[in-house]
């Protein structure tokens, strides 16, 4: 093509940067949301609430930090090619 | 982060803080009429932590990729877990003084998501115009 157009932006970093946003807010709100309604269908509020919102935080920071690691590993990768 | 970032990536990365505060306070505005303004408060709030928490990982990131790799990990551990103790501390407090704003709070801090979206789709859109 011509080169008229901006350079193209490298998709791994901000893909890999995307996730690791996301993961944290989406593993809370996920279990914040299924333990408000299980506490709602079952009466038990706020224990199931408590207990899915710690599960999400959990799941979410073990997930985050897999991601660093992944993360870091693909930039020494890349660092090591060039 | 590289030594050399894009600087088309790192105006996006640094924009997404301010468009994760301003979905919020759209959002805010929607429960404002729609409930009542301490709702929207708590909306508002959600997102600011959202966006705080974004511009704090970015930073994180940064500096923990800097670092020798072993000492890297241990930094990392301690910094995020300081970052999540943070925001469980926020979600315990509002769910043991406030529960009614809540969900409003957690659509606040969830954002997030609808602006990675909306970034992806932006980013496709433009896919065409960028040369290798």
């Amino acid at each position: 093509m011509d080169s008229a157009g901006p350079k193209k932006p490298d998709f791994r970093r901000l893909a890999a940067l995307s996730s690791l946003g996301l993961l944290l807010p989406s593993s809370i709100v996920v279990g914040l949301f299924f333990g408000y309604w299980l506490d709602k269908v079952l009466g038990t509020k706020p224990y199931l609430l408590l207990a899915f919102f710690c599960l999400g935080a959990a799941s979410g920071f073990i997930s985050l930090l897999r991601g660093i690691r992944k993360y870091s590993k693909d930039i020494e990768d890349d660092a090591g090619k060039s | 982060m590289p030594e050399n970032p894009d600087p088309l990536e790192e105006r996006i990365l640094k924009r997404i803080p301010w468009e994760i505060a301003a979905a919020a306070a759209v959002l805010a505005v929607g429960a404002l009429f729609l409930f009542d303004w301490r709702r929207a408060l708590f909306v508002l709030a959600g997102g600011l932590v959202s966006a705080a928490g974004f511009w704090w990982m970015k930073r994180g990131l940064g500096r923990i990729l800097e670092r020798k790799k072993r000492k890297a990990m241990a930094v990392g551990m301690g910094f995020f877990g300081v970052r999540l103790g943070l925001i469980l501390l926020i979600f315990f407090i509002i769910i043991w003084a406030y529960s009614k704003g809540l969900l409003a709070f957690a659509a606040g801090f969830s954002a997030v998501i609808p602006v990675f979206l909306g970034e992806a789709v932006g980013a496709l859109s433009q896919a065409g115009r960028w040369k290798d």
